[in-house]
């Protein structure tokens, strides 16, 4: 028979300081795995959210990434009519070429980030279609007029409709700000494509094409075809293959922030173990007197292992409730792979929450162990003897 | 020297108890002295490894933004230039994407009156000159894929289109980032059809007092050109890629700051715990004759052994991890700062005394009668 939760719950409330502070301890360590899986998802997100499932990246055989990559406007007119690209009703494909540029820009206490300016046709934004201008207007072609990512707003200098906006060589009228679902896009600043080709003074050429197939097109076919077209010979993949390669930033975060809180959960699992055989050693007479009424050395164990357990979780709740607050704030960082900077909101989900939780429970159960079957051990006569 | 040996018999009372405390502290401080570390490091690779004489022109506009090649001649005759070096960053590959490290084509000739400081052989620097293929390798990459003199290796190009095959002809050392790869600009040009563009000029000056002055006459002399530059101390130049990433260096102390608070939980937690139990054996002290005050520093000083036992344990075990791990990047190996063990250690002792002195001056203070009165 099991011994009543009820007798855990009134032990940990009667040392209960101690058990406070053995809580907080878990509750910190819970606290800061919360933030730094917040971050992670976060990046994760503004990275994977940039793309549309239907949608292909073609770059420069070999390039990795947009900044890298490089082809000219011959190749492009190649893969332009492609029949798999999908058309609007007037027949024009959806093939956007970009010139993405790393450009300097003034933040607000007029330090100076690298960020993406990219250079556009009208085509693109029916191609991205999470991009969307929601204050002012799109900018018109053959002119220095940029939209502005929602992300760059009051963080950087003349983000602002109708300021002028110094970045790369030129000065650009800013005449509208876009959102684009969270994604890194919103800390781009966009203009027209030609523009951006005579501010980055490399030539004319562009560095992708961004394309929506047409429904029901293959996809791998498409890939294929892209590659081996000695006039085209590029290499193309779906948005989604492309932003999952793209996660080194969050990767090397991810593994920064996992070594930290199980080094941390060790030193909270010590703790845990030291406040649980302290509080054996102190209740040595009452388990005498349990196992003396017949709950059976197991039900001992298992009542010590559950008072731990309900300490490391309740201190996982409260850590948990700690860390709500970063949801949704937002931070700026360079991305390890382009250089460029990236505006991102930290994001706590529920399954962050629930691994929190188990992590929790995993240290209250490793803390809990020894002690538990230290009590689980004693003797019957020498526990009633003690005092 | 009586006080210091009950210290010691009340540390070695409940051992268990004193090993867990300390390990706990020591796991803790670990992760503090690594993570106050990074920051420190990053800024003191700034210091050390830039040269004061050495200053980076590139163009104002950004990073993919380029200079035109000529505009090397013109800052070579710039009064007080000393040496000059364009630079095309390759960001070639050696088998996988992950394995990225720098690597730069830079002009052979002047690469010794550029780079003094890098620790180049004269024989590696002569072959440098000699070999149109030839490549100076920083020692980490060396070890890091396995390379050695001699060796003919292939870098699978990302920006430029075509592969480059170089043959090692020596090491990067000294203040060199180690993991730096240095080819020749001339092969660079030549495969890419020489665009005639660079992403950096290196400038030696001839004496720090001057490169201010030679910085104000490139920048001016520059000014409303297609290409204006700005130019910066070899400092100021890679701190301003570091200064994206301060958000993790602002993350890495915040958690080292919660850190420190927890092992104030957990160390105030055991010291408490340990003078609870310990209740009317100070009372017995005290009415033998032992004055409050010696008490409280015996429970302080047992406090403190064991807080700086853990930090000791802890810095000490980041100062070695850190010298065998490497990180991968522009920074190359981490050391950890002198400073930080000393910070660690000082936590380690505020931690020690802070978590002990409420219980242990409750405990010096009660009532003699009270506590021999009480039952354990």
């Amino acid at each position: 028979m099991a011994i009543p939760l009820k007798y855990n719950l009134r032990s940990l409330l009667v040392r209960r300081v101690s058990s406070a502070m053995t809580g907080g301890g878990i509750a910190l360590v819970v606290l800061v795995f919360a933030i730094v899986m917040a971050m992670v998802a976060g990046l994760d997100s503004a990275i994977e959210s940039g793309g549309s499932p239907d949608n292909m990246v073609v770059l420069r055989r070999g390039a990795t990434t947009e900044t890298v990559s490089g082809f000219s406007i011959a190749q492009y007119e190649a893969l332009k009519y492609l029949a798999s690209i999908r058309r609007t009703p007037s027949g024009e494909p959806y093939a956007s070429p970009e010139l993405p540029v790393q450009a300097l820009a003034a933040r607000m206490d007029g330090s100076r980030d690298n960020i993406v300016l990219r250079g556009v046709q009208q085509i693109g934004m029916l191609v991205h279609d999470k991009v969307h201008v929601v204050e002012g207007r799109m900018f018109k072609p053959g002119l220095s007029e940029v939209i502005v990512g929602r992300g760059l707003v009051k963080r950087y200098r003349d983000c602002t409709i109708g300021s002028t906006l110094h970045i790369g060589r030129g000065a650009w009228k800013v005449v509208g700000i876009f959102e684009a679902g969270g994604s890194s896009f919103e800390s781009e600043v966009w203009g027209d494509l030609y523009q951006v080709q005579k501010d980055s003074a490399r030539g004319l050429y562009y560095a992708v094409v961004r394309i929506k197939l047409a429904p029901g097109a293959d996809a791998p076919a498409f890939i294929r075809r892209i590659a081996d077209d000695p006039q085209i010979n590029l290499q193309a993949e779906s948005e989604a293959d492309y932003y999952r390669d793209q996660t080194l930033t969050a990767d090397r975060m991810r593994a920064l922030g996992m070594v930290v809180a199980i080094i941390m959960a060790i030193g909270a699992i010590f703790a845990a173990m030291n406040t649980m055989y302290a509080a054996v050693s102190a209740r040595t007479k009452e388990i005498g007197t349990l196992r003396a009424l017949g709950f059976s050395p197991g039900a001992v164990m298992l009542s010590f292992l559950i008072e731990s357990l309900i300490l490391a979780s309740l201190a996982g709740v409260v850590g948990v409730i700690l860390a709500l607050p970063v949801n949704g704030f937002s931070a700026t960082v360079a991305n390890l792979q382009t250089f460029s900077t990236m505006v991102f909101s930290f994001r706590i989900t529920a399954r962050m929450v629930f691994e929190a939780m188990l992590f929790a429970a995993a240290m209250g159960l490793l803390g809990g162990w020894l002690p538990a079957r230290q009590a689980m051990r004693m003797s019957v006569v020498d526990s009633l003897r003690s005092h | 020297m009586k006080y210091a040996m009950l210290v010691l018999k009340n540390l070695t009372r409940s051992k268990r108890r004193t090993i867990l405390t300390v390990l706990s502290i020591a796991v803790s401080l670990f992760i503090f002295s690594a993570l106050v570390s990074m920051p420190a490091v990053a800024n003191r690779f700034l210091a050390d490894s830039a040269s004061t004489t050495r200053v980076a022109c590139h163009n104002k506009a950004g990073v993919t933004y380029a200079l035109p090649e000529a505009y090397k001649q013109r800052i070579a005759v710039t009064p007080h230039v000393a040496a000059v070096s364009a630079q095309s960053w390759f960001g070639g590959v050696y088998h996988e994407i992950s394995d990225q490290f720098p690597n730069m084509a830079v002009d052979p000739e002047m690469v010794g009156e550029m780079w003094p400081d890098w620790d180049i052989s004269p024989q590696a620097l002569h072959d440098f000159q000699r070999i149109r293929t030839g490549a100076l390798v920083g020692t980490e990459t060396m070890k890091k894929f396995g390379f050695r003199i001699g060796q003919q290796i292939m870098l699978r190009g990302t920006i430029y289109p075509f592969n480059v095959t170089l043959n090692i002809v020596g090491t990067l050392g000294g203040k060199a980032p180690p993991s730096f790869l240095l080819f020749r600009r001339d092969y660079l040009e030549e495969a890419a059809g020489r665009p005639g563009f660079v992403d950096v000029i290196w400038v030696k000056v001839d004496n720090s007092a001057q490169v201010p002055q030679v910085i104000a006459s490139l920048d001016e002399g520059f000014a409303n050109s297609s290409a204006e530059t700005l130019t910066e101390p070899e400092a100021a130049f890679y701190g301003g890629f570091l200064a994206g990433y301060r958000l993790f260096f602002q993350i890495a102390e915040l958690m080292g700051i919660v850190v420190v608070f927890t092992i104030g939980l957990v160390a105030a937690n055991t010291a408490a715990m340990s003078i609870r139990e310990r209740r009317s054996e100070i009372a017995v002290l005290r009415s033998i004759g032992f004055p409050a005050r010696v008490i409280l520093s015996m429970l302080l000083a047992e406090s403190l052994t064991i807080a700086l036992a853990g930090g000791l344990l802890g810095a000490g075990a980041a100062y070695l991890v850190l010298k065998l791990v490497t990180m991968e990047g522009v920074i190359g190996a981490i050391q950890m700062p002198a400073s930080v063990l000393f910070e660690a250690l000082v936590a380690a002792a505020l931690i020690g005394l802070l978590s002990a002195i409420v219980p242990a001056s409750a405990a010096a203070r009660r009532n003699i009668v009270d506590a021999l009165r009480a039952v354990a």
